[in-house]
This record gives C-alpha cells, structure tokens and sequence, in this order.
C-alpha cells in the first residue's frame, strides 16, 4: 500500500500517556504515544491484549482523556475541549466502528447512519439524505428501511462504517471491525473501510490479524502501552513513519 | 431552537422504539400507572353520571305535558337559577304585585295559559295486602290528566272525588289494581278515605319504580295552601315572565327556559363546610406521600430499563451525544410511556364506566341518569399518572447521564461510582423531615408538614444506599451465598437501590395508612359508649311517628306488652321495664359535684373535670310538651342488669343497697350524692343528699335512682321502653319482625357493640404491600439473575452444587426484602404518628395505635414469601447459553 497520495495531517498525538488507578495499584495504558494520521491514511494498530491499543482509540476519539501529552483533532486540542465540545467533536469529526458492530437495535440501517448527524441537529431530511448516501457508498442502501436483527454481520458492520464516515467526519476509528466475521466477510467489510479511507478520509484500525492490517498504510504495534517496531524496541517518535513499512 | 428540535426527535425516536422493543417492562410500567389512572377516572365518571343534570331534574319536575312548575317559598323578590333550582332572597327588598302568590301568578301568566294547583298530603294508603306511607297529591280533575305527569298504562284517570290514580309500583306494593278499593289515612285525624282505583300508570321522566298515589281534588282532606302549581297550555314561559314572577317570591321552573337556559350568574348554595387548616395539611400531606410512593414504586422499572440499555447509551455517547442527550433519552421513555399509560388508562376509565352505565341502566337502574364525563378531574388523574411516570424515569436519567462509555464499551462495570455524599444527604434529611414534620402537624402548618413528609422519605430512600453498602461489610461473617448476596448487592447498588426503595415505598405507605387508620379506629372505639352489652335489645316507647308528631307508648302495662311481642320475636330470654323519672314542674335533676372536682376558671380545654356529666341520651327520653327533656333512670337494679354492661351486677347491688348510681366526678368523699332540682325557681331547692355509689360508663345512664330516692325527691316517674335481653344477637328478620309488632308505638333497635370496616381495609393494603413489594423484589432479582449467570457458571465450575445457586438467589432477595421492609416499616411507623399528630389539631385524644398483626404480617410476610419464592422458583442448574451466529 505504498506510494498513495495523502492529505493533510487529521490526527496528531504526542506523548500520550494514560494511567489508570493510583499508586501501587496504577496502571500505565500508555506511555508517551506520539501518532500522526493524514487524510487517505489507514494506520493499523496491533499489540497483545491489554497492550493499550483500546486506550489509544478512546483517547484520540475522546471518549478517554490523556494523562499527560496532547491529541489534536481536524486543529482542536482535544484537552482544551469539555465533554460536551469533545461530544460535539465526535458527532462531527470522528467515527466508531466496533468488533460487535453496536448500531442502535430500535433504530434502521438508515435511523442510524443519520443518528449523529440528528444529534447535531440536522434537519431529519437533509440526515437521511446523508445517510442514504453514506450507505449508498458503502453498498447497502436497499437495506436501509432494515433493523440491525434483520442484518447479517457484515452488513451490520458497512452499516456502522456508513455511520462512522457520514456527513463531515473523516477519522474512523476502527477497533477489530472483522473480529466477529468470517474471513470472507471480513475481507469484504476491509475493502469496504478502505474505499471509504481513499475516498478522502482518514483511519486507525485496531487488529490481531496481519492479514487484516495489511489493507492499512502503515502498521503500529504497541506493546504494554509503548509503540514498538516489529522486533519489539521502543521506537523514537521520529522513526514511526519508518515503522509503519511491513 | 430547530437544532434543539431535530435532536430531541432523535432522542424521543429511540425512546420510543426503546419501549416497544422491551413490552414486557413497558406493559408493566404502563400496568402500574394506568390502572390507577383508570380506575380514579372511571369512578369519577360513574359518580359524575350518577348526579342528574340541573336540566334532567327540572324536566323530571314538569312531567310531559307541564310549561311550567311554580313554587312561592318567600314573601320577599328573589333571584333564581335557569332551572328554578336554586334561589335566594333579595335581600332589603319587599314583595311587590298581587297579594296572594296565586294572584301574582297569574298577573304574569302568559295568555292562553292556566294554572293547576298541587296538593300534597302525607297519607297512609292501605289495602288488605298492607300499608304504604305516601305523598298524597290532589289536583283538580280537569287537568289531572295533564298534571299528574304520569302515562296511564291501565284504567282511566280519575275524573271526580273518590277516585284514585296509582303508579304501578304502589299498586304493585299494595296489591291492588283497577276497581279495587284503597283507604288513606291523613293526619288530620279524620276517619280515612275510601277510594276506588280507577287508573294505574308509570310516572314520567322520574324513577319508573317511583311511588305515588294521584287523586282529584276533595277525595281526601287538604291543606289550605297548594305546595305549587303547575303551568298547563301551550304558550311557553319566557325568562322575562320568570323574573317577574321572581318579584313576587315565586321560583319558576320553565320548559322553555330549561330548554334554552340564559346567560345568568349561578344562584349557588351555599357550600359545605371548609375544611380545617389541620384537615388540608393531612390531605396534602396523604397525596404527597402517595404521589412519591407511586414514583418510589415505578422507579425500579425504569432504573431496570436504563441499566439494561446502558451499553446502547454507551455507543451513543461514542456516535457523539453528550450528557444531557443520554439523560434525555432515559427521561424521554418515561414521557412515552406515562403518555400511553396515562391517556390509555383515562380513555379506558371512562369506555369502562361509560359500559358499565349503559349495563346497568340496561338493567332497570336509575343510579346513572345521564352520561356525564368531568373531563376537568380525568385530565387530572392523566396528568398525575404522566407526572408518576416521568419522575419515576428522571433518577434513572440523571444516572444514565453519569455512565462510563469507555466501561460500558469495554462490558465492564460502567455505572459511575455512588457518592458518598447521598447517605450524608439522606440522614440529614430524615432529621430535618422529621423536625419538620413534627411542628407542622402539631402547629398545623401545612406547607412545613408536606415538606417534613417528603424530606422524610426521601432522606429514607437516599439513605438507604448507603445501608446497603454497610450491610455488604457483613459479608466476610457469613457463608458463601450471603457473602456473595452482599457483595453483589453493595457493589451493584444502580440495582439493588431501586428495589429497595420500591420495597421501603410500598411497606412505608400501608405502615403510615395502616396506623392512622387504626389510631382513628381505637379513637373511634374509645370513644364509643355502648347502650348495653352486645346482643341486647332495646324497645323506646317514645319516638317521632309517620306524621312528625311525638307519641309513645302509655303505661307500664302497654310498654310490657310491647316488649314481650318483641322479645318472642326476636326469640329474647327476659325483659326488664325502663324507668324515667323527671321533675314534675319540668326543668331537670343535677348531681352536684364535689368542689374539687368543679371546672377551675381557668382550666385548659383538656381538663376532664370540665366536662360534662354522662347524662342520659335520647334513646329513651319521653317528652313533654313535645320537647325532650333531661330525665333520670329509675331501677331496683333489674334493668342495669338487663342491660348487661361490664360493672352491672356492682351496679344492680349498689341500687338495691338503696345508693343512687353517679358519674364518679359527682360521688363526694362521704360516698353521697348532692341531688338538686332545677326547675328554675329562685333560689333553687337545698340539694337532697343520698348515699352513692360511682358507676362509670353504664352505657347512656348517668344516674339511676331507687325508686325510694325518685319519691324522696318527688320525681315523676314514667315507664319509657324496655330492654330485652337475649341468647344472641337478633337477625335482621327477628329485627323487622319486633319492629312489625310494635310499629308505629315504638322504636326497636339492637345493640351491635362497636363495629369498624377498617380491619378489612387494613388487610386490604396489606395485600397490596405484599404484592408491591414482591413485585419490587422479584423485579431486582429478575435482573441480578440475569447479570450474575457467569459468576454462577464460574461457582459451578470450581465446585458449587446446585443449589448453591438457589440459595444465593434467596440471599439476594433477603438483602432487598429485609433493608427494604425493615426501613420501610420504621418509616410508615414515623409518618402513620405524624399524621395522627396532624389529625390532633381536630381531635385532641386521638392517640397512635401500631396495627400490630398488619405490621408483623408485612414484617414477617414479605420477607418469607420473597426468600422463599426466590428459593424456589430459581432453577438449580444453569440453562444453556445460546450462541449467536454471525
């Protein structure tokens, strides 16, 4: 996946570190993490269980807070942002897409895909306009009118990649998308994530399995919250364009 | 503001489908508020339907073919109603027009019209087959056909004197039809009419079952004035004609008037009496233990609700909604189901009572005349039932506002951590509701009482959590299933709290219901004075008869006679005379008291040393002159011993012994009694004193003399009634058939000893604690069973035995059950005193009373039923788990 033609920098993190508890019973997630991602990037993110790679998704999405070091997002400095602002941040600029593909059971394929961009207080027509498309896109427009319990899998889940991408946002953040799909679904829902991702937006994708990362640009392992190069070494911020190359 | 709008469509769009994909908790919720809602709205139809409109009972009053019914009750203008209803005097004005009313009538009588004067005469209408009290009216034959605002069904209407028209309930009582002969018996003391029957009808617009007995004017005796006249032709009488009318006392009810009522300002009545400051602080205090106790008890659902959707609100919050956007779609499901329960419930309510109305007036009945729905108190109860409902989902919301997405994401525990600060809260409040409860209801200060009982039970509730995290310390002390109950029970408290609450609601408001209740009941049997012992009858020679004048029974031989018909009919074992004595120049026999018992000039209101001697009561009061007078019993101690109350045989002794019986504030230290004679003379006769003994609460007779005494004192004595003692209480056939023997000379009642309804209601909200409170339970447990299924699996796997899982369930329940009962019960116990203290301000004696097996049956009772049920409806071994395929 070389030679691509990327955008403008979407995604800064610089020595994120997350602890959690206190004192003896303290947890370091992450440990100075520094990231960027372009616009037509995907970054795949791989590391053992309990590696951090969860922690890095919550925090540059801002469901999670840094304990130290600084994420910006599209030009906002998420710790500079209150909940309510870091919520608005996610309704406009950053998108889900989980292992267990979590869309709203009460709500159709299209209810929601136009979820977030209601939320923000979008117009119900011109939100179902932009959900149709967003589906359109990903293949799944005549499911529409479906409930998640209608769908099989991989349907649900170019439905959850609709949502994550719809509207304005542009950074997917993805966290084992193919976990709970069969190989050839899960081939079929990364090629989906990665039409979307060249089509002009930006991706970090959390996986175990190579075969899967390998869609991404660039590949990140993380280990005991410390991004490593494939040999295991802590890599220095300035050699992680280098680490990506698999 | 549009941005505002499209985000809480959203909102509402999932709280919406929220509750139509979770039914059975909706059904519930929507069970728990709308049944409530349809019940309170259907009564208020049915009891509104009962009440005949203004228009209904002035048409009943014109009949058919009537334009008007006249009615002259003052002498002065008066202003009236569109139905001739309600009037009143104008005040400072005198009558003017015409002399007499009949005169006056007819100087405003539209022309072409006339009048038919009414007579009505208390009758006593007899047949062979028996006697029917009745209101006679007599009215001119030539217009009886159209006054008599009846339809002939059978027979002619009567044309002359000596006739008689009978509705056909009367003619059915009596057992007569056309051709027979009727007599009827007025009060003037002439010997009673003879009448054939010549005609038999239903009444109209009236009760079809309405008695009553028409005849031409001259068939029986009349007063001189008509109660009312009737308007008969065809010209209408207009408003204008009414007033005018209204300027000589008159008060008119018009067909045309009825039928097209103006435009005027009601003529009201005055209303009941206002109720007391106390009476509105205990009212608003009830509704506002209710109305928290409801939104306590629907809680758990909603709490149940959120928690469930808590991953849904997680993944949400990651598509971008914030706090207020979670909180709302949680407070949104309560709007949408207390809208369906509310509007569901009002619209049952009143289709239920509408068809219950139609089923009964189908039936024959006249209970519901007219469908009526005051729409006015059915939107109210929906708006109480939708208010329950949404403050019943906000703790849930505000809870669900606090959740850790990235938790729940993750499946971990995702419910933010409880404050330490709510217990704190919840201790502090129950001081403060309790001080303030305390002074409001004994300072009767509304406001201050409503508020102590809402800080009350909200401070339980707050503090409660905190309770259930300090029982879960417990848990090292006990063995593995209470251990692990504990455990779960403090570290899941978004679970375990609501359940109690809803357990502590329900137990606290039938424990507060319950005590005032009995506290009134005990006050109410305290208070009652029974006339003799349980079972025993009592024959009142002195009574008011059919026509209002007062007669009794003369002489001691008539009143035997009496007695002994009652007593074979009520299969009695003996009879005892009751003898009064009374002055003979009139006024009334005093027991002087003692000095020290003399009211003090300035004693407090509570001082029983100024309060009235007992005195006898009315029951067996002769009269004289046609007014009751005070009078003494005279007994040889016979009577009191057939009157059979606690202390008769010391009493029967005392009297024998020649001592008069007195109050104990009227023996003197000397054992004697100070009789005086007040008969108004100046100065009043020396007081007779006669040995004495203290007899308390013989029934109504505050002093019995010997007949020696009544002699000494020169008492009249007369033979008033009897008492007629038996092996049991008389049935109420034995009753009718005494008071068929001695009808019309005597009174005949039993004495059936205290009797109260309110051990059945008790009862009653026991079973409805049961049942709230096992709902709570199980509906906590419900959800515990399905969150600890892994934890279950995992005993299992190290080792546990199958009905390790059962008892842990049965633990769980104990936890909720016993915090839930234990601080309910202390908390209905608090509020029930402080209501009784409210109800002081109107009945200084009333004393709290704990309904003991009410109390103990929800004290033991829940808890057992609860465990035990857990234990047992828990299946020992784990289902299989289903896979879901992808």
């Amino acid at each position: 996946m070389t030679g691509r033609q990327l955008g403008p920098v979407l995604l800064t993190a610089r020595g994120v570190t997350r602890v959690h508890g206190e004192g003896a019973t303290a947890v370091r997630a992450l440990d100075g993490v520094d990231l960027d991602i372009r616009l037509g990037e995907l970054v795949a993110v791989m590391g053992a269980s309990g590696s951090g790679k969860s922690t890095l998704l919550n925090i540059v999405g801002g469901l999670d807070t840094p304990t130290t070091g600084s994420v910006t997002l599209a030009g906002d400095e998420l710790s500079a942002l209150d909940a309510r602002a870091r919520a608005r941040l996610r309704r406009r600029a950053v998108g889900y897409v989980f292992q267990d593909f979590n869309l709203i059971p009460a709500l159709t394929a299209a209810e929601n895909v136009s979820l977030p961009r209601e939320l923000d207080g979008i117009g119900g027509r011109t939100a179902r306009a932009e959900a149709r498309a967003a589906l359109r896109e990903v293949g799944v427009d005549h499911l529409a009118d479906r409930f998640p319990d209608e769908m099989s899998g991989g349907q649900q889940q170019r439905v959850a990649i609709a949502r994550a991408l719809v509207g304005p946002r542009r950074l997917v953040l993805a966290d084992e998308p193919t976990g709970a799909l069969d190989s050839t679904t899960g081939e079929d829902v990364m090629r989906v994530l990665r039409a979307r991702i060249d089509a002009g937006a930006a991706g970090l994708l959390v996986t175990h399995e190579p075969r899967f990362a390998a869609w991404a640009d660039r590949t990140v392992f993380l280990r005991d919250g410390v991004v490593v190069d494939g040999t295991g070494r802590r890599l220095e911020p300035w050699s992680l364009q280098a680490a990506g190359s698999i | 503001m549009r941005r505002w709008f499209v985000a809480m469509r959203a909102t509402a769009r999932i709280a919406r489908r929220d509750a139509v994909r979770s039914r059975g908790r909706t059904a519930l919720v929507v069970a728990m508020v709308g049944l409530p809602v349809l019940v309170a709205s259907g009564g208020a139809v049915l009891v509104q339907s009962s009440i005949p409109t203004s228009e209904r009972q002035a048409l009943e009053q014109l009949g058919d073919s009537t334009q008007a019914w006249i009615v002259h009750p003052y002498d002065s203008p008066v202003v009236q109603d569109a139905y001739g209803l309600a009037s009143k005097v104008v005040e400072g004005v005198d009558a003017s027009g015409p002399g007499s009313a009949e005169t006056a009538i007819r100087a405003s009588l539209p022309a072409g019209d006339d009048l038919v004067a009414k007579y009505l005469t208390p009758g006593a209408v007899s047949s062979d087959a028996g006697v029917v009290m009745v209101g006679v009216k007599s009215l001119s034959p030539a217009d009886l056909p159209r006054a008599a605002r009846a339809d002939l069904v059978e027979g002619v209407w009567p044309t002359t004197a000596g006739q008689a028209f009978l509705t056909t309930s009367t003619a059915s009582e009596l057992g007569v039809g056309v051709g027979a002969t009727i007599s009827v018996a007025t009060r003037t003391g002439d010997s009673p009419s003879v009448l054939e029957v010549v005609g038999v009808g239903a009444p109209q617009g009236a009760e079809p079952g309405a008695a009553g007995i028409t005849v031409p004017l001259g068939s029986i005796p009349v007063a001189n004035t008509p109660v009312g006249w009737f308007v008969v032709g065809k010209v209408p009488v207009s408003w204008d004609v009414v007033t005018a009318m209204n300027q000589s006392g008159l008060v008119v009810t018009s067909r045309a008037v009825v039928l097209e009522p103006p435009a005027v300002p009601a003529v009201g009545s005055p209303g009941g009496k206002p109720w007391s400051v106390a009476t509105v602080g205990l009212v608003l205090a009830a509704a506002t233990i209710g109305l928290l106790e409801a939104v306590l008890i629907v809680g758990p659902a909603f709490a149940i609700g959120a928690r469930r959707s808590i991953r849904q609100l997680a993944l949400i919050a990651a598509i971008g909604a914030d706090t207020v956007t979670l909180r709302r779609i949680v407070l949104l499901g309560g709007v949408v189901i207390g809208s369906v329960a509310a509007i569901a419930g009002a619209a049952l309510g009143i289709v239920g009572a509408v068809a219950v109305r139609a089923i009964a007036v189908a039936r024959g009945s006249t209970g519901f005349p007219d469908p009526r729905i005051p729409w006015l108190i059915v939107v109210a109860m929906a708006l109480v039932g939708f208010f329950v409902a949404v403050a019943a989902a906000w703790l849930p919301s505000r809870r669900s506002g606090r959740i850790d997405v990235v938790a729940a994401l993750g499946r971990r525990r995702a419910e933010a951590s409880p404050s330490r600060r709510v217990p704190i809260f919840g201790v502090l409040a129950v001081t403060i509701g309790v001080a303030a409860a305390v002074v409001g209801a004994v300072t009767s200060r509304s406001a201050l009482l409503v508020m102590g009982v809402v800080a009350l039970q909200i401070g339980v509730v707050a503090a409660s959590g905190g309770l259930v995290t300090l029982v879960g310390r417990l848990a090292p002390r006990v063995g593995v299933a209470g251990r692990v109950a504990l455990r779960d029970a403090s570290r899941q408290r978004g679970r375990t709290a609501p359940a109690v609450a809803a357990v502590i609601a329900a137990v606290a408001g039938v424990v507060a219901t319950g005590t005032y209740l009995h506290s009134k009941e005990a006050f109410g049997e305290s208070q009652y004075v029974p006339t003799a012992g349980a079972g025993t009858v009592l024959v009142a020679s002195s009574m008011v008869d059919e026509w209002g004048d007062q007669v009794h029974m003369a002489g001691d031989a008539e009143v035997r006679r009496g007695a002994e018909s009652v007593r074979q009919a009520v299969d009695g074992v003996g009879v005892a005379v009751v003898r009064a004595a009374q002055p003979v120049n009139g006024g009334w026999l005093a027991s002087l008291r003692p000095p020290d018992q003399e009211c003090p000039a300035d004693s407090s209101a509570r001082d029983p040393r100024c309060n009235n001697l007992e005195s006898l009561q009315i029951s067996f009061n002769p009269v004289r002159d046609g007014q009751y007078s005070p009078t003494e019993l005279v007994d040889e101690g016979d009577t009191v011993e057939a009157i059979g109350l606690p202390g008769a045989d010391a009493a029967a002794a005392a009297l024998r012994a020649g001592k008069v019986l007195v109050d104990p504030r009227a023996l003197w230290p000397d054992g004697t009694a100070h009789l005086q004679i007040n008969d108004g003379s100046i100065p009043l006769p020396a007081p007779v004193v006669v040995p004495a003994a203290a007899v308390k609460r013989l029934g109504q007779f505050g002093t019995v003399l010997p007949t020696a005494v009544a002699d000494r004192l020169g008492l009249e004595v007369d033979t008033v009634g009897a008492v007629v003692t038996t092996a049991a209480a008389p049935t109420d056939a034995e009753l009718a058939r005494a008071r068929s023997a001695v009808f019309g000379r005597a009174e005949v009642f039993v004495e059936r000893g205290y009797s109260d309804d309110t051990p059945i209601y008790l009862w009653v909200l026991v079973a409805a604690a049961l049942a709230i409170g096992l709902g709570a339970t199980g509906l906590a447990m419900a959800l515990a069973a399905a969150e600890f299924r892994p934890d279950l699996a995992t005993l299992a796997a190290i080792g546990a035995s199958p009905r390790m899982r059962r008892r842990v369930a049965a633990a769980q329940s104990a936890v909720v059950v016993v915090l839930g009962v234990g601080l309910g019960t202390l908390t209905g116990l608090a509020l029930g005193w402080v209501l009784v203290l409210a109800a002081r301000a109107d009945e200084p004696d009333l004393a709290v009373a704990i309904p003991g097996p009410q109390v103990l049956a929800i004290a033991v009772g829940i808890p057992l039923l609860a465990v035990g049920g857990s234990f047992l409806l828990t299946r020992s071994h784990l289902p299989v788990t289903r896979r879901l395929a992808t």
